[in-house]
């Protein structure tokens, strides 16, 4: 067991497939490997089909491997007798806001999970109340869930989450049904988390914004794993990233144009305040070659 | 449309009545129900009508708020009196062609509705102080000793949590659906009885295939925390019987007992 | 094709604990041909405005009137506004209910008594419309395609009706980044090809940047903000008082501006921010 103390999540050659018809058989991850350490905030991106929620959904034995392994915190998740560990140390967040709350109150949400456990209810109590503030909704304690807004939704099932003291808490697109506000509500939430608390983040996102917020980006295309770098150094490769039916973000995007066009600028740039920078850093006298457009 | 409706719906508060033990709270409604199908006297009915007034004031319950529960009703309401009225033998009061209304027709329709009305608020009273999930605490509990005659306990009240939970999703999206089919033309309110039922489809059938689809998400949600039926569960909320829980039901119990046999 | 909505208050549930006012007298008028997007967070009242537009919901104080005709005056037919202003909502692809792709976009046309051999034109033109090919899905289940394309079918089936306004709630939302690139890519076309009026609900101000020409702002139930995209964008306290953010080329430019460089700040597209910098650092460059 120390072998693996650091890496919490290992899958090795992971292959998963189903047939929707008996004939058919399509392979929706494809010989995975991916590893993620302790303390990590490691984002996965890839278009709608790649695979990317299948392979979250490996992480807590919701799925298990056609073949090859996944291991959680040194458990193989095929082995039933992990099963509820599992599952208690990596703790899951989906997209819809609505299919995930079970209660008819917040707080009684947020205690689903510690009572499924069999956690003294005194204990449960102090855990829902940690976890409540920690997301900010001690306030809305009481609440129904249906009167909240997506963002405050989605705070919630992550408490629900917390509750439940996982080590790693694996996010499945939990941004793309809220707007603008919602999203950072939640981004906020799960950044404070893995500094703070040290809780390793796997984040699925379509928003190639919330990307650049990783240590780490995962892109996923016909359920392989193609590259897996820093956020720099993936985003940098614009042309690959569009070839992938992906994003990047306008600053690199507009870095990357500036850059055909003779313009010194670093092509891994993510922020508006990096472009800033590196821009204001060019000074006056650099020459630039006209861009015949 | 469907935001109108109250009953079921739950008023947070912390009077007496909303802090009683649901149990005891559920307990009470079912002797005052009973009572309220063995009563047959003008007395007998004003008595509960007072018991249930007063127990709206205590729990400071808005007045209007807890009518709003009966207008749903008011059709089945004079339903129910119009049958009343013309069915019965008697005294004649009017007479329409060959139906004829009496006296004792209309004082029975008026008590049937009178009755209607009792059981509707003494049963909005119940739900308007306690919250969903006391109630199928509560339902739970008491159901447990059945248990052992087979009675999945257990699931029947986490049955009732995910219905009370999703039943305002559920009226959300069933209006949105209905809008989205009118922006298309469709027509939910004239034509006949066939018609009608036929313009129900484009609503029905996205309804269904949404709430499977809510459902397989939930259910993989609550997988995912580590749901596995009530073997080795435990609540965060006990549930604690007072002294002053027992001597409630136990008074009003005696109460309502009292207003059967005697009157 | 116009609509105009003079002093529009919206509240829900009158004279109940659960009294909400979600539009707070707007006034508005979007221009035949115009391309108009409205934006503002969850809860600012778009969605309850726009039900306004096809008689959806009926105001409760202010007038609504589309092409002059007030649309709850005697004698107007509620259908008739339905097929001249089409509605597309949130997450379209989940009010299919047909076994045939070709029956659930012919519902719209069918309900205001188009003739059948019409009814196979109009879906033919609706689906081509939105990109999707007639031969190879028309007697398909809507149910069996993929996530974008059920939502083009939804959206064949407001065009099918041939509204010259066409209102859509959130087009984008929950797809990748192609499906939403192809969608707004439609969504344009529907505007600058086939000549429709199209107000845009959007919570993506780089979308909006890229598509509309005027944007209205609500916030907390009001009007806060209408104007050309590239002005509106370029107050930021507006946006930032309405919950929003610029989009980061916008607010990229707005940065260098306070760090002394003489750009534009009124920039919406990364195409137009590359020629703005080259501009600069070509031309005289950066203020000592």
């Amino acid at each position: 067991m120390n072998r693996v103390s650091d890496k919490i999540i290992e899958a090795e050659n992971l292959v998963y497939s189903y047939s929707l018809d008996r004939e058919e058989e399509t392979r929706a991850l494809d010989g995975v490997n991916l590893s993620i350490a302790r303390g990590e905030f490691v984002v996965i991106i890839g278009r709608n089909g790649s695979g990317k929620s299948t392979l979250a959904k490996h992480f807590n034995a919701l799925f298990l491997p056609t073949s090859g392994t996944v291991r959680i915190n040194g458990m193989d998740t095929q082995d039933p007798r992990h099963l509820w560990r599992v599952r208690q140390t990596v703790g899951m967040v989906f997209q819809n806001p609505d299919n995930q709350i079970v209660s008819t109150t917040v707080e009684e949400d947020v205690a689903f999970g510690p009572e499924n456990l069999g956690i003294p209810p005194d204990e449960i109590r102090r855990r829902v109340d940690l976890a409540l503030e920690w997301v900010g909704m001690s306030e809305h304690m009481r609440h129904a869930p249906h009167l909240l807004s997506g963002g405050q939704k989605q705070r919630v099932a992550i408490a629900g989450v917390l509750a439940m003291r996982p080590m790693c808490i694996v996010l499945d697109e939990p941004t793309a049904m809220l707007d603008p506000s919602g999203r950072r509500e939640v981004l906020d939430t799960v950044k404070r988390l893995n500094k703070e608390d040290g809780i390793t983040v796997v984040l699925i996102t379509h928003f190639m914004n919330e990307a650049a917020l990783g240590d780490r980006v995962v892109v996923m295309d016909a359920g392989k794993v193609v590259i897996d770098d820093v956020p720099r150094k993936v985003f940098s490769q614009v042309e690959v990233i569009r070839r992938l039916h992906l994003d990047v973000p306008q600053v690199t995007r507009l870095a990357h144009e500036l850059g055909k066009c003779g313009v010194p600028i670093p092509r891994d740039v993510l922020t508006v305040d990096e472009f800033a920078d590196a821009l204001c850093g060019l000074g006056s006298t650099s020459a630039v070659a006209s861009c015949g457009e | 449309m469907f935001r109108n409706i109250t009953l079921g719906q739950y008023m947070p508060g912390t009077s007496f009545v909303h802090r009683l033990d649901p149990r005891i709270k559920i307990l009470v409604t079912l002797v005052v129900i009973t009572i309220l199908f063995m009563v047959d006297t003008v007395t007998g009915y004003s008595l509960i009508f007072l018991f249930i007034l007063g127990v709206i004031l205590v729990a400071r319950l808005p007045f209007r708020f807890v009518l709003y529960g009966i207008r749903p009703l008011a059709f089945i309401l004079v339903l129910t009196f119009g049958l009343h009225l013309f069915m019965n033998e008697g005294r004649t009061l009017f007479a329409v062609g060959p139906l004829v209304a009496t006296y004792e027709g209309a004082f029975r329709g008026f008590t049937m509705a009178f009755r209607l009305v009792l059981l509707v608020l003494g049963t909005s009273i119940l739900t308007l102080t306690t919250s969903p999930i006391e109630l199928t605490d509560g339902l739970e509990n008491l159901m447990s000793p059945m248990k052992r005659m087979g009675i999945p306990a257990h699931e029947l009240a986490m049955m009732m949590t995910i219905a009370l939970r999703f039943i305002p999703t559920l009226l959300e999206e069933t209006e949105k659906i209905m809008k989205a089919q009118m922006a298309r033309g469709a027509d939910f309110e004239t034509g006949n009885a066939l018609q009608r039922a036929k313009s129900l489809i484009p609503l029905l059938v996205p309804l269904f295939v949404n709430a499977f689809r809510r459902a397989d998400e939930l259910a993989m949600a609550m997988e995912a925390r580590c749901y596995r039926g009530g073997e080795g569960r435990t609540r965060m909320k006990q549930m604690k019987l007072t002294k002053g829980d027992v001597l409630t039901g136990v008074v009003v119990t005696a109460g309502m007992v009292a207003v059967a046999v005697y009157l | 094709m116009s609509i105009r909505v003079e002093n529009l208050s919206h509240t829900y549930n009158p004279g109940t604990p659960f009294e909400r006012c979600a539009v707070d007298n707007v006034t508005l008028e979007i221009k035949d041909g115009e391309f108009v997007a409205i934006v503002g967070e969850t809860g600012s009242g778009k969605s309850t405005l726009i039900q306004h537009f096809n008689g959806l919901l009926k105001p409760t104080q202010g007038r609504v009137f589309v092409d002059e005709v007030d649309i709850w005056g005697k004698g107007v037919h509620l259908k008739s506004i339905r097929q001249k202003v089409g509605l597309v909502f949130q997450y379209p692809e989940h009010q299919l209910f047909e076994e045939t792709v070709f029956k659930d976009i012919a519902f719209g046309p069918r309900n205001i008594g188009i003739p059948d051999d019409e009814v196979e034109r109009r879906v033919q033109q609706a689906m081509k419309m939105v990109g999707l090919d007639y031969e190879a899905l028309c007697d398909r289940s809507p149910f069996e395609l993929s996530g974008g394309e059920k939502r083009r079918v939804a959206m064949a089936g407001v065009i099918a009706m041939k509204p010259s306004v066409i209102v859509l709630d959130e087009p984008a939302s929950g797809l990748d980044p192609r499906g939403r690139d192809m969608v707004l890519a439609e969504i344009q076309e529907l505007h600058q090809k086939f000549g429709f009026t199209v107000v845009l609900v959007s919570h993506s101000m780089e979308d909006v940047a890229k598509l509309a020409r005027r944007v209205v702002v609500l916030h907390k139930a009001k009007l806060i903000a209408d104007g050309p995209v590239r002005d509106v964008f370029s107050m930021e306290d507006i946006l930032s008082m309405a919950g929003l953010e610029a989009p980061q080329v916008t607010r990229l430019m707005q940065e260098l501006a306070r760090r002394n460089m003489k750009v534009r700040t009124d920039i919406l597209t990364v195409e137009e921010a590359k020629r703005e910098i080259l501009r600069v650092l070509g031309g005289e460059g950066r203020v000592p």
